[in-house]
């Protein structure tokens, strides 16, 4: 394979493009002479590390609200005649770097049904090129899926342009083919990949506790992902700081999309808490949870493989509306026994410090030790090279 | 209103921060304008944007003269490449239907690449109003030739490289002063032209010349952390900071690098001994590598570390201002934007100018260094004993002028905005008078600026 072209569905957040890059970073990895181009609208694509023979084209951003569906997000423009920009620029992406395979991410006709013209053009004057979707392990529960999946006639469109459905998941976690009651001529494309394990961070842990004057002390690392909606969970965290165990250190990375009151908040937190330390944004999330003892999380897919994949032991407190893939995640991986979970509704500061208290005192003789099939990298080169 | 940016993007970061400065004065002043910018530069953090601006990111183009430190983006023909973002350029002109087009720095875009749009605005879209904007001292024409490794004089480093026939050789074999003469309704010099005149070091014609407009320096006035809380952060040993910046970083390795050895003679290591002690440092350094750096540079600057030697080495920063601000000196290469926040902040600053592929940052330093608003240090005579003297002497109080009091302009983007505004007649009164008046705090959009280091705990 030559020419990978990837397209990347993003409103907010860095889960899907970050998932992405891990991907493309493989697989240029695998096959010599690639070169990926992605096509993505995250606003936040620039704070990622972008590895050489991949670039990217990145689009006018889009915003997604309950109340008013798609709008677009800086340019001030009209929604439709952004998507028509994007549509025709996505067109044109296709048509000069005629790639071998089209990679797409989630949403088959992508937002706003922008990529129909771009597969339509594919299937008459690209035949050769080979069209894949990604999904992620969970998408949502069953009945909302189901939903938009009918409405859109996803399954349809599977059926008609789409060579492979690729799930980084696991069945054992969430069969998506049964939970989604994919129909059998589109089930017949999913192939269950595993989850991602996540490379190594950039500083080991004893370099990232050296520098943050940790001696013995136990770290606890705290991270609500992009932070747009994790303020409850650190708040809670905050309030229970005074009754952990004495020498625990806390360092909470707050997320790049923390809204700025809570910032705010958060900078009259480390004055009184001598214990704490708070940073607003780093690239090297994997450095940082090796060197904690336990993390204190919500459930994105993203965060989750990093625990996977240091084998932490974590609570986690997922959000749970409006998409619950984060709770299903959440409830089916701690019914496997891989990291505890507790329901924001019952989220307490009595309840998070006395469950953390008893993972942090575990933490120092028990290593956890449950293990998911983290596999997915090598298996979808594999299955892309055998297209 | 729907403004239109081209933003050069061969090589660094310095066009993008242009280009966004000017957006970020365009977005105050024109509060109802849509702006789109087009360019192959990743964009900067998106929180630090005006509002209602957003971004295209193209393929990079590759860079020929830097494939030794890259591998290019894609494995693309240059053709494949070029068509490829020809048409994108030209979807996004069709279909966002500006009113203003403002490009940056090349009338005709990389390789040519806008000249399709360009044909395609004459044709369909004439009344969009196409606007230059200019370096203070341009550098894509200004490749250096062979015997620019000779010593250029500070006072004139121009005449040793004969950068004029260069310069003017390109533009008249590209077509360039026709393309300013017809097409271009207004050229925004982002410059002084007492510093550096482009019309007589280009010799541009009357009618060229009567389109443009000296706006002078782009000043900065992002917000920052305070320097306390800054300083704190960086569990510094001394009272005395020294940053030390590469820029966007594609070519400051050897800077950082003899920067490090530098200390590392003087300081000693724990391997070594050195008459004075790496645990009392004469003044704390923090080095910023930039987001172009290449891993494998970085690795080997992060090695002074682990040979004892103390400073800090930031990953990445998005606060440079505020790093800058923090210091007590900076050490920095040449470039507009380092040079333009250097002198906003009126910091002192030691430059060692690059001096290839281009002369540009060469004469900037020089002529910038020659009013006492810099020090420079050519490169050639880059040794450790200069380095140490000229930090020794930059870290001594002393008296400052600002560069205003030497009668340099720092209203670039006003007045270029201001420029902008008469073009398009919505506030015909507003006339150009080249105001000495504090360049505007920028209201309307959300800034932000992100903690990314955190104090050691006690």
């Amino acid at each position: 394979m030559k020419r990978l072209l990837v397209y990347s569905h993003d409103t907010y957040g860095l889960g899907n493009i970050r998932r992405m890059l891990s991907i493309c970073t493989d697989l240029i990895k695998h096959f010599k002479g690639l070169s990926v181009l992605v096509i993505s609208s995250s606003p936040m694509i620039h704070a990622l590390r972008i590895p050489n023979r991949l670039d990217y084209l990145k689009l006018p951003c889009l915003n997604r609200s309950e109340a008013e569906g798609y709008t677009v997000k800086f340019l001030g423009t009209g929604i439709d005649e952004t998507i028509k920009l994007r549509t025709q620029l996505i067109r044109s992406a296709v048509a000069s770097f005629q790639p071998e395979i089209f990679l797409i991410d989630k949403k088959p006709f992508g937002i706003k049904n922008e990529l129909k013209e771009t597969l339509e053009y594919i299937e008459s004057d690209l035949p050769a090129t080979k069209i894949v979707l990604l999904l992620r392990d969970i998408l949502d529960s069953p009945e909302s899926t189901l939903k938009v999946w009918r409405k859109n006639r996803y399954f349809k469109i599977i059926e008609r342009f789409y060579d492979l459905v690729l799930v980084v998941g696991t069945s054992e976690v969430f069969n998506i083919i049964e939970e989604y009651r994919f129909p059998k001529a589109a089930a017949k494309k999913v192939r269950f990949c595993g989850y991602i394990a996540r490379e190594r961070g950039r500083r080991t842990r004893r370099a990232i506790r050296r520098e943050l004057g940790l001696e013995d002390d136990p770290l606890v690392l705290v991270t609500p992902g992009g932070g747009q909606d994790g303020y409850k969970l650190l708040e809670t965290y905050i309030a229970g700081l005074a009754s952990l165990p004495e020498g625990v250190k806390s360092l909470v990375i707050s997320g790049p999309e923390m809204p700025e009151p809570y910032r705010a908040r958060l900078s009259e937190a480390i004055v009184r808490y001598p214990s704490l330390r708070v940073l607003d944004f780093t690239e090297d999330m994997m450095g940082y949870m090796d060197a904690s003892d336990v993390v204190v999380a919500m459930g994105g897919y993203n965060t989750v493989c990093e625990i996977l994949t240091l084998k932490k032991r974590a609570i986690i407190v997922p959000r749970v509306k409006p998409v619950e893939e984060q709770a299903i995640r959440a409830e089916r991986m701690a019914a496997l026994n891989l990291f505890r979970t507790l329901h924001p509704d019952r989220l307490s500061p009595q309840l998070l410090t006395s469950v953390l208290t008893e993972e942090l005192a575990a933490s120092a003789t028990a290593p956890w030790t449950t293990q998911l099939d983290m596999g997915a990298l090598p298996r979808i080169a594999k299955l892309l090279a055998s297209l | 209103m729907r403004i239109f940016h081209y933003s050069h993007d061969t090589y660094g970061l310095g066009h993008i921060r242009r280009t966004l400065a000017i957006a970020e004065q365009l977005a105050l002043d024109f509060p109802q304008a849509s702006q789109l910018v087009v360019s192959g530069t990743p964009q900067p953090s998106c929180f630090n944007l005006p509002s209602r601006l957003d971004f295209i990111k193209l393929p990079d183009i590759d860079k020929p003269f830097q494939k030794k430190f890259h591998a290019p983006s894609l494995l693309l023909q240059a053709d494949a490449l070029k068509s490829l973002r020809e048409n994108m350029i030209l979807d996004a002109m069709r279909f966002f239907k500006p009113d203003l087009v403002l490009v940056d720095k090349a009338p005709a875009g990389v390789r040519g690449e806008l000249l399709p749009s360009l044909r395609y605005l004459q044709n369909e879209r004439p009344e969009t109003k196409l606007v230059l904007g200019m370096c203070d001292i341009e550098d894509n024409a200004m490749i250096a030739r062979e015997n620019d490794r000779t010593e250029i004089p500070l006072e004139n480093p121009v005449d040793a490289v004969n950068v004029k026939d260069t310069i003017r050789g390109q533009w008249r074999d590209q077509g360039i002063h026709a393309l300013l003469e017809n097409h271009y309704n207004l050229i925004l010099h982002y410059g002084n032209r007492e510093i550096y005149d482009p019309v007589s070091e280009y010799r541009l014609s009357g009618k060229i010349e009567r389109k443009m407009i000296s706006c002078g320096h782009i000043g900065r006035s992002s917000p920052t952390l305070p320097k306390e809380q800054l300083r704190r952060s960086l569990n510094l040993k001394t009272d005395r900071l020294v940053v030390v910046t590469a820029g966007g970083g594609e070519d400051g390795f050897e800077l950082l690098n003899f920067y490090l050895k530098t200390l590392s003679h003087t300081l000693g290591t724990k391997s070594s001994t050195r008459s004075q002690d790496p645990n009392n440092p004469p003044f704390d350094s923090i080095v910023i590598p930039g987001p172009l750096m290449s891993m494998t540079k970085r690795r080997q600057l992060q090695a002074y570390r682990s040979m004892g030697l103390p400073f800090t080495l930031l990953d990445s920063t998005n606060n440079m201002f505020s790093y800058l601000n923090a210091a007590d000196l900076v050490i920095s290469k040449g470039g507009y934007n380092s040079i333009c926040e250097i002198l906003s902040l009126n910091k002192r600053a030691i430059i060692v100018p690059h001096t290839k592929p281009r002369v540009e940052q060469l004469i900037r330093a020089g002529r910038l260094a020659v009013r006492g608003l810099v020090e420079m240090i050519h490169p050639q005579k880059l040794t450790a004993s200069t380095l140490l003297k000229k930090i020794q002497e930059g870290l001594e109080p002393r008296e400052r002028v600002s560069p205003e009091e030497t009668g340099l302009n720092m209203n670039g983007a006003l007045n270029a905005s201001q420029a902008i505004e008469r073009l398009l007649g919505t506030n015909a009164a507003f006339g150009f008078k080249n105001p000495k008046r504090p360049f505007p705090a920028r209201k309307g959009f959300t800034q932000r600026v992100y903690a990314e280091t955190v104090p050691a705990f006690s």
